[in-house]
């Protein structure tokens, strides 16, 4: 079975999907048993999916107005 | 059609609505993006951006469609971004910067670290149960981990900010940043973790009581992925 940093270190692959189907195994099993790696690897994909929901940070205004102008320069007619 | 196709009709048909959604949704990403070949220079970057824009507005019949309409953006900047920062004489040598980073000694697990027999040496308490939406969208967490992000090894920061906050694929990063497959993932997982202890003493829930988790759950925090 998988201790800790055996999760911590297959920790990229499980999160990009690349883990084989006997190391999945090995990985539910120790999970099964340990509370603190179900608290680590929430907490991991918490941090990617909060990098992944990082709001919008808007162009200043005048930088959008500017944008807007040149936008309007290209329209035909 | 597609919200793309949608989006990419009413620019050509010249939408100026539908062109300043389209900015105010992307110019931050872009700058983020155009920051990671400019040094970190967030005017050098901000210029690189609104010459990418006009360049997009040039370029928007000449679009094929190829690459979706994100990417196609996102290109133009990197593009433009290399251009300067070669002109400047500033470009950021990723493969070096990725061989040093590999090269200084990993810190496994950052806090709380691991013990002798390969367990953690510390309790993992779990976190504030909100929504990673609702946890960026308090201005506290959110500057909190913005910070982070700063402070992360250059090679990391491109890595984590292409890969997770602008949600490129894996060989397109390599592409851009000049990296092997194995070194990006390495990057990656590094520069994740050192988020995840970044946030961990402010997203902390001592109220939530532990063991309270079913055993099998195990199950669907492995299956959970995050995408790729």
């Amino acid at each position: 079975m998988w201790n800790c940093r055996q999760v911590e270190e297959r920790a990229g692959d499980l999160l990009d999907r690349r883990l084989r189907m006997g190391e999945r195994f090995g990985l539910w099993a120790h999970l099964a048993v340990c509370p603190d790696c179900r608290a680590w690897l929430r907490q991991m994909r918490a941090t990617v999916a909060m990098l992944r929901a990082l709001p919008p940070e808007p162009p200043a205004p005048e930088t959008e107005a500017r944008l807007r102008e040149a936008f309007r320069a290209r329209r035909p007619g | 059609m597609t919200d793309e196709a949608t989006m990419l009709a009413r620019l050509r048909a010249g939408d100026e609505a539908a062109f300043t959604t389209l900015v105010r949704a992307e110019h931050g990403r872009l700058v983020r993006l155009a920051r990671i070949f400019c040094r970190g220079s967030r005017a050098t970057a901000e210029e690189v951006v609104q010459d990418s824009w006009l360049a997009v507005i040039t370029g928007l019949d000449r679009y094929t469609g190829e690459a979706r309409l994100g990417a196609w953006i996102a290109g133009i900047v990197v593009n433009k971004a290399r251009t300067r920062a070669a002109r400047d004489g500033r470009m950021v040598p990723f493969p070096d910067l990725a061989r040093e980073e590999l090269a200084a000694p990993a810190q496994p697990g950052d806090p709380p670290g691991f013990a002798e027999d390969g367990h953690w040496a510390g309790r993992v308490d779990p976190w504030h149960a909100a929504t990673p939406e609702r946890l960026v969208a308090d201005r506290e967490v959110l500057r909190h981990l913005l910070a982070a992000i700063e402070t992360l090894p250059p090679a990391q920061r491109a890595v984590v900010t292409l890969r997770d906050i602008e949600q490129h694929d894996g060989p397109e990063v390599c592409r851009m940043l000049g990296l092997t497959d194995g070194n990006m993932r390495v990057l990656l997982h590094r520069g994740r973790s050192k988020l995840r202890a970044a946030l961990d003493p402010m997203l902390r829930a001592p109220h939530l009581r532990r063991g309270k988790t079913p055993a099998g759950d195990a199950g669907a925090v492995a299956e959970g992925a995050t995408g790729s």
